[in-house]
This record gives C-alpha cells, sequence and structure tokens, in this order.
C-alpha cells in the first residue's frame, strides 16, 4: 500500500481545521438557566457556578493528573471574568451533563499535552460572554448604559457612583439574558492581565502537603468492600478453572467473581467517519478473577491463594527478545507502507558518502505511582463510579453498555490522579470494576490492582526497530534519508519516523506494525517522538561526525529553509517550524551556554524540535542541552539539563516549568533504565525493583527559559521527554562513550547504584 | 487487637496482626495522606513515622507496632504548619501531590537525625521516588526547612 503524504498527514486536515471534538465555539445552550431563586448556585453556560456567598466554581474538563489543569484552566476564566482568585474554587465536569448538553466542555480527553492549546480559546470566549452577561443583567437592574459598567474582582461596577454589586447578585438574571444579544465579546488586553501570565500557586497546594488532596484511590462510599485482580499470566489465556473449596472460611467473607476479557474500546477519541487506525489504538484485556472481601488486604491475601486454571495460549512462546531480531531482519527489505518526499534513490545515486544504522527501542510501561484502581456501584438507580480515567467519556461509555443501563442513570465522579502519563487513558480497570460491581449489586466495590498487577498489565509504547540509511551531498549536508520502521502492535505511529524536525530534501519511510503482537499498545508521555526523535538526532549525529562537521553549524544548516523543496506538501508550515525550531536551537545556545568551557570527561548534547505529528498540531518548539559526566569506569552521570522553549502564551510559568522538570525526570527514568520485556508470553517485570525509575539522587539540575509570546498557548506536558533523550544520547558519545542505538542506556553503560 | 498510639491518640485495632500497618491506616482509621505505592518497601508512598523512625508501612505488619507510637503526614504537626510543609508551599514542590506525604515524612526523619544535611546528602538519604519529578524542589525545600528549624 502506498500512502500519499496527504494521507500520511491527514489528522492535520481534521483537529487543525475544527474537529468534531476540538475546536468548535462552545455550544451555549439554553441549559444555563438552571437557578431558581438566588438561594442557590448559578450555573453560567456549564463552566462557571456563582454562589450565593459569590464565590465562584469552575468547571474543569480534564483529569488532573500532576499537570496543574485546575489551576491553568481557572486562571484563564478568573482573569477574563474578573474573578475574584482568593474565592475561585475548581469541580470536575460530569460526562453526562456534557453529552446531555451537546459538548459544552470542548475537549475533554488528557491526551495529547493539548488542554491549554485546545481549550484556550473556546474558555476565554465562555468567560468573556459569562463577564458580558453580568454586566448587561447589572445594567438592567441599574438602569444604566452597560458601557458605564466594568467588572472587578468579582462584582460589576458602575465607575461613576462606585457602586459594586457582587455576582451573586445579578447571576441569575444573567443566566436567563439571551445570548444572541451579548455577541461579539472583548477579550482583556494583554497588557491588563493580573492571572494570565502569572505564577500563581497551584490550587491544591496546601492539601497536597497535608495529606489532604483526595485521589481515585482514596474513595470512601459507605458500605463499600474492597476486590483484587489478577489476570491472565499469559497473554490471550483463557480462565478454566478456579479451586472455590475452603474459600467461605477464610477471613473477609470473600466472594470470586470471574471478568472476562474482551476489546472494550480504543484508548481516544475517533472523530465521526474517521479510521480509528490513525487515531488510536484498541483497549485489550484478558480474562481475569477478581476477589471481593471486607477489606483490600483481605481480598489480595485470598487471591494469591487461589488455585486458578489458566488454559494455554497460541502467545505462550511470545519473546520481545525474538522480537528485536525478527523485527531487525524485517527492516532489511521493503516494507508495506510507504511515504515520503523528493527521490531518496537519486540521492543515495550521487552521494559523496552514504552512511546507515540500525535502532532500537523497548516496550516502556508509563508506571504512574497510583496503582490502578476504580470504584463503582451498580444498583436500581443505575451505576456510579469513582475514576481518575485520562478518558472519562468513555469511561462513562463503557458503564452504560457494559451494564444495559439508561445513559442518563450513569453518574461518573471524576477523581485526581497519582500520576498519568498516558496509562489512564486505557480503561481496563474501569470495565473490570463495572463487570465486579454488577455481581455485587448494591454494593460499592473498589477494586484496586496491585503494583506488580498494574505493570504486567498495562499498556507500552511499542518495541521498535528503525534501520536508517542516508546519503551526504557534496555540501556536507544529508540530502536523502531512508527511515523503515517495524514495530509491535501499535496505531499508526509512524509520525514519530517521518516528522523529521530538520530539513531533509530526499525522504522516504516504510514501516509494518505486527497487529499480531498481543502486547497491548499505550500512549506513554512523549509518545512516538518519545521511540523516534533520539534515533532521528542520534543518525544526523553519526553522520556529523563521519564529516567532521561542528555540531551547531551543521544542525543549522539543516534548518535552513531554501533547502525545503517546494512542492512539500503544507510548504508554509514547514518554513515556519524550520525558523522556530533555528530560533530555538539559538536562544538555547545563547542562554544555555552551549560555547562554554567543558571540563575533561564532560560531554554536551543538543537537540531542537516540535512534537508536531502533523503540520499545526500545537506543541510547543523546545531545545534541550545536556551535560553529562563519564568518568574513568564508564560510569555515567547528568549533571546538567537546559530547556530553552517557544510555548505560545504561557499561563502559569512555574506550572511550565514543573512539567518540563518532571519532562526531565521522565526522560531520564526511560533512556537509562526503562525496559519492560516478554518471556514465554508474560511480561517479566512486576515492581520498582526490576523496573526502576530515577531517584533523586541522579537528579540533574534542570534549567528553563521560555521565549516570549502572545499567540495561542502550545504543548508542554510531555515535551522535555524526546528532546532530553536525544540531547542525552548525543552528550554521550561526545563524552568519549558509545554510540546508543538501544535504549534503556543501563544495557551499555553502567550507572552506579541506580 | 493491637494497642498503639496514632498521631497522639491511643487505638485500639481490631484485625490480623499481619495485615500491613498501611491498610489499617488507611481503611480501618481512615488517614488517607498515606498512600500505596508499590508494596514492596521500594518507593515510600507509604512513609510513617514509628517512636519517630521512618518506615515503609506497606511491609511494617501491625502487630510490629504494638505499644509504639505512630506518626503519618496528618499528625505531623496540628496547625499543617510544619516548616516542611510551609517550604513544600514555598517551593511549590507538588505536581499530582501522590508521593508528597511520604516524602515530606521521610524528610522529617531526616531532619530528627541529621541538623543541616548537605544537598547530596539529601539526595542520598532520601529515597522514595516522585514519577513527576518533583526531587530538585524537594531539596530545595528540605534544606530551608532545615534552616528554619535551627533558628527555632
Amino acid at each position: 500500500m502506498r500512502i500519499s503524504r496527504r494521507r500520511l498527514l491527514s489528522g492535520s486536515a481534521i483537529i487543525a481545521t475544527g474537529t468534531r471534538f476540538a475546536i468548535i465555539l462552545p455550544v451555549f445552550g439554553s441549559r444555563d438557566a438552571t437557578a431558581i431563586s438566588s438561594n442557590e448556585a448559578v450555573d453560567l453556560l456549564s463552566w462557571v457556578e456563582i454562589k450565593p456567598d459569590n464565590s465562584a466554581v469552575i468547571r474543569i474538563p480534564q483529569t488532573d493528573i500532576g499537570q496543574g489543569i485546575n489551576t491553568t484552566l481557572a486562571q484563564i476564566i478568573a482573569e477574563e471574568m474578573d474573578l475574584d482568585w482568593a474565592r475561585v474554587s475548581t469541580k470536575a465536569y460530569d460526562p453526562r451533563v456534557n453529552a446531555e448538553r451537546q459538548n459544552p466542555y470542548i475537549w475533554t480527553t488528557t491526551l495529547g499535552s493539548s488542554s491549554a492549546h485546545y481549550l484556550y480559546e473556546p474558555v476565554r470566549l465562555a468567560a468573556a460572554t459569562i463577564k458580558k452577561k453580568l454586566i448587561s443583567a447589572a445594567a438592567l437592574q441599574l438602569k444604566v448604559a452597560p458601557e458605564h459598567l466594568h467588572a472587578d474582582q468579582g462584582h460589576v461596577v458602575h465607575a461613576k457612583t462606585g457602586r459594586r454589586i457582587p455576582f451573586s447578585k445579578v447571576a441569575a438574571s444573567a443566566a436567563e439574558l439571551q445570548l444572541s444579544e451579548q455577541l461579539p465579546v472583548e477579550y482583556k488586553p494583554v497588557a491588563q492581565r493580573r492571572l494570565i501570565g502569572s505564577s500563581v500557586p497551584a490550587l491544591e497546594l496546601k492539601a497536597m502537603t497535608a495529606g489532604e488532596k483526595r485521589f481515585g484511590i482514596d474513595v470512601d462510599v459507605p458500605g463499600m468492600r474492597f476486590a483484587a485482580i489478577s489476570q491472565s499470566p499469559v497473554y490471550g489465556a483463557k480462565l478454566l478453572k478456579v479451586e472455590m473449596e475452603g474459600i467461605r472460611k477464610l477471613s473477609g467473607n470473600p466472594s470470586v467473581v470471574r471478568v472476562s476479557g474482551k476489546t472494550i474500546g480504543f484508548n481516544s477519541p475517533v472523530p465521526e467517519g474517521e479510521d480509528p487506525d490513525l487515531w488510536a489504538a484498541e483497549v485489550r484485556c484478558d480474562d481475569a478473577i477478581a476477589v471481593v472481601a471486607d477489606t483490600w488486604w483481605q481480598a489480595k491475601t485470598v487471591l494469591e491463594g487461589l488455585d486458578i486454571t489458566w488454559s494455554s495460549s497460541k502467545h505462550r512462546a511470545l519473546s520481545s527478545e525474538k522480537m528485536f531480531v525478527e523485527f531487525a531482519q524485517r527492516v532489511n527489505s521493503v516494507l508495506p507502507k510507504s511515504g515520503g518526499q523528493g527521490n531518496f534513490e537519486r540521492a543515495m545515486s550521487r552521494a559523496d558518502q552514504k552512511l546507515s544504522a540500525l535502532y532500537s527501542y523497548p516496550y516502556v510501561e508509563a508506571a504512574p505511582l497510583e496503582p490502578m484502581n476504580c470504584t463503582a456501584l451498580v444498583d436500581d438507580n443505575g451505576v456510579q463510579l469513582w475514576t481518575n480515567s485520562q478518558f472519562p467519556d468513555d469511561a462513562w461509555r463503557i458503564a452504560f453498555e457494559t451494564t444495559g443501563v439508561d445513559p442518563n442513570d450513569v453518574t461518573l465522579h471524576l477523581m485526581a490522579a497519582g500520576g498519568g502519563f498516558g496509562r489512564r487513558l486505557h480503561n481496563d480497570i474501569v470495565y473490570q470494576a463495572i463487570q465486579i460491581a454488577s455481581q455485587h449489586r448494591g454494593i460499592p466495590i473498589k477494586l484496586l490492582a496491585t503494583r506488580e498487577e498494574s505493570m504486567k498489565h498495562s499498556y507500552y509504547s511499542p518495541l521498535t526497530v528503525a534501520k536508517f540509511d542516508a546519503a551526504v551531498g557534496s555540501d556536507g549536508t544529508v540530502d536523502g534519508w531512508r527511515c523503515r520502521v517495524a514495530s509491535s502492535f501499535a496505531p499508526d505511529q509512524s509520525y514519530g519516523a517521518t516528522r523529521l524536525p530538520f530539513v531533509v530534501p530526499n525522504t522516504h519511510f516504510e514501516y509494518e506494525r505486527h497487529m499480531s503482537v498481543p502486547v497491548p499498545f499505550g500512549w506513554v508521555r512523549g509518545v512516538g517522538f518519545a521511540q523516534h526523535l533520539w534515533m532521528n538526532f542520534s543518525f544526523l549525529d553519526e553522520i556529523r561526525l563521519a564529516i567532521g562537521a561542528d555540531a551547531i553549524g551543521f544542525f543549522r544548516a539543516h534548518l535552513d529553509p531554501s533547502r525545503i523543496p517546494e512542492d512539500v506538501d503544507e510548504y508554509d508550515l514547514a518554513v515556519d517550524r524550520a525558523l522556530r525550531t533555528r530560533r530555538v536551537l539559538d536562544y538555547c545556545v545563547e542562554k544555555g551556554g552551549w560555547s562554554n568551557e567543558k571540563p575533561p570527561g564532560v560531554g554536551r548534547g543538543i537537540c531542537a524540535s516540535d512534537s508536531d505529528y502533523y503540520p499545526g498540531f500545537g506543541s510547543s518548539t523546545k531545545a534541550a542541552m545536556v551535560d553529562i559526566v563519564l568518568d574513568k569506569k564508564r560510569s555515567l552521570t547528568v549533571n546538567r539539563v537546559f530547556i530553552a522553549i517557544d510555548a505560545g502564551t504561557v499561563i502559569n510559568p512555574d506550572i511550565v516549568k514543573a512539567q518540563l522538570e518532571g519532562g526531565v525526570a521522565f526522560a531520564l527514568s526511560t533512556a537509562l533504565y526503562s525496559e519492560i520485556s516478554v518471556k514465554n508470553g508474560s511480561v517479566e517485570q512486576s515492581n520498582f525493583h526490576d523496573y526502576p525509575v530515577l531517584r533523586m539522587k541522579k537528579m540533574p539540575r534542570v534549567e528553563v527559559a521560555m521565549i516570549p509570546s502572545d499567540s495561542t498557548p502550545l504543548g508542554v506536558g510531555e515535551d522535555a521527554v524526546p528532546i532530553t533523550i536525544a540531547a542525552l544520547v548525543n552528550a554521550i558519545v561526545d563524552a568519549g562513550g558509545p554510540r546508543i542505538r538501544r535504549l534503556p542506556i543501563s544495557r551499555e553503560i553502567r550507572l552506579e547504584d541506580s | 487487637m493491637v494497642e498503639c498510639e496514632i498521631n497522639g491518640e491511643s487505638k485500639s485495632v481490631e484485625a490480623d496482626g499481619a495485615t500491613p500497618l498501611l491498610w489499617i491506616l488507611r481503611d480501618e482509621l481512615g488517614l488517607k495522606g498515606t498512600k500505596f505505592g508499590c508494596g514492596a518497601g521500594l518507593c515510600g508512598a507509604c512513609t510513617v513515622h514509628v517512636d519517630g523512625v521512618a518506615v515503609r508501612s506497606c511491609i511494617t505488619p501491625l502487630i510490629s507496632v504494638s505499644g509504639k507510637k505512630v506518626t503519618t503526614i496528618e499528625g505531623i504537626d496540628n496547625s499543617g504548619e510544619h516548616p516542611l510543609q510551609r517550604h513544600w508551599i514555598n517551593s511549590r514542590v507538588p505536581q499530582c501531590g501522590y508521593c508528597q506525604s511520604g516524602m515530606i515524612m521521610a524528610a522529617a526523619a531526616l531532619l530528627g537525625s541529621v541538623k543541616s544535611p548537605s544537598e547530596a546528602q539529601v539526595r542520598e538519604e532520601i529515597t522514595n521516588l516522585c514519577r513527576c519529578g518533583t526531587y530538585n524542589r524537594i531539596v530545595e525545600a528540605v534544606q530551608a526547612a532545615a534552616k528554619d528549624m535551627s533558628v527555632e
């Protein structure tokens, strides 16, 4: 199958031009007038509730996974509405309400580091419209022209008389106002902003230091019982028999529940009429056994003692090491899907120099610190769910489809998550909890997976092998680039390989995904760029060293827009991309001190890129500079990571900085340690002893420089991950270490007491 | 029946003595600030103090704290203004916040034995895991709190 560039890029057509789930103006229905009297909170456009005491509750249509979304969205709304920040709190959205009101929340999946980018304009519009309504309502009440009123700190103010009316006094009548009279709205000028651009402390900060923040695992429902679960140890094995005898005598009044495995949906929204394969991966889970008991410890203890018989499986010999070998052979010949630009073969035929290399990337697990959990109650009233899913709309769908109850009778309580990193987009635990609760009608069931269960039955970034070939032209730049990719089961992730963040006139990409591999795919922080960017940059660095060029000069030469063929798709965006990347690279070189002297043993690497899966996706452009030390015993220490970023409008600089620091830590865990291996059809790792993550001792200094900008906010959450890995592998070579062509680095380099 | 003191109150807990303290705290006593991360003493999200020493409550059997004093994040300071908590706020340490109770308890135990630890000591001694990557801010907050506490 020949895939045209247009098809490879077809995502852009959908999200960029107004996807069905992205940017359309909020559907401001007539539902906002829910107040009966001013003794109740008044709901304005589904986004804000004004309470009788004039405090405001802002609805957050995203899952709090530590990215600070409650604070940043509240900042935007409070800014544009002129709320009193000290009187603002937040509340999670409800998927049922979102569906009933025809998606007023616009973008509800916590995915792709895209919340600020997708929601910024709609949320400002909603807030500015609400403010206009409040002012109009006050104008009617005061019998003055609205032009003579303005909003300030939760009040409508009549400047001439100094009268201040709390929003709560006009909210009910504002909610009744017809919208058509209200548009167009005006936004607050940038110079007058007090909240957007300000590092206000996260709203939950104090609660988080007092042990008071409540996560999914902390849900407490009266009468609740607990469940522990164990999925088939080998992929694809079916549950045959459980020995139940003697169970009743054990403490905790245990009962055993069979949970059937199946494909329960996708791991991200698929726009209507689109090819799911391009957008998402199927979420599959195997058969499982659960035990319900009075306490979780009892449930877990009984479960561990059960005598369970599983069937044999066709995957019983599945091995990731064999996959590496097999995929490495596959990439030596033509693969079924292809794309590219120009003429790679011609570039090869006229090349001054040719290079080739093989790179690979293992399965990686997100491993958020809060193990997977979900609480469910199925009774005569319907279903209640308490979950910290990153894809709550889908969790809600699973609840009514699995139980057959009316969607209107399913209520989802969205909880905070102890980290997400993509793992909680997969609603396997929701499906399992509902199955268990359905067999215990009337009793709330808290299903909690052990760390071992969470790690062995997760959703992994795909094992990937890539073969690179390059043709270097007589001018010392790369004229032709070919990359062949073979990967485990995955959605169409070719973008990570094809979206080179540097200019090569002639490219050819081929790829093949092994869809019969049963290891489930997951979006993991950094996604396709985490797998491919370091490979691309490392191979580019190999070419540079082969011809003896200077790093920055060589890289800049590949960001020269005049080298972009004029017939490429989205030519203007390609030119803009090269210029932006070069600007951020230069900023990083200057501010990060690229030219500063390096002590002996220190290696330095640099990388600049966006994470745009297609032109105009909306990620930030950023550069990382990494300093490492490789001592005489070849023991590696990462000393410093410097990040320069163009993230558009920065709503909360400290939260952006924290996300980048976190991205560096995630990158180093991934690059240094992370590998999930499969042997005899099972994941071998089970906990943090055999799947280590970065410790405090190994965390380098992180510095961040943001390029000032007034444009739409761009994605930040995952963005430090790919660039940091890429700069790190080149820094190792710079220090005299080996060229890393397979992660994790701990396979090749000693990492003292990790 | 196991008797112990939890956050200054005497408690009699009716449970199998082999049950890890973590589950007693969370599910019997409703002290949800202490978190479950690994169940194997590897991540430190469940760190509490037993007679002033930091322990990982997920691998500490209830019976082993019989007659002892247990302190959790809820009991570290009645006002919620322990110097560590104040500096955790000043340095804006938490991202998701899940590991932070354990981090603060580990840091408090460290400051109990080393009055003003060096940066290297903090990094060496606190082995709890944070998947969000808040480590550098933790170091900053611990050292700032140590300074305050030596003045007080």
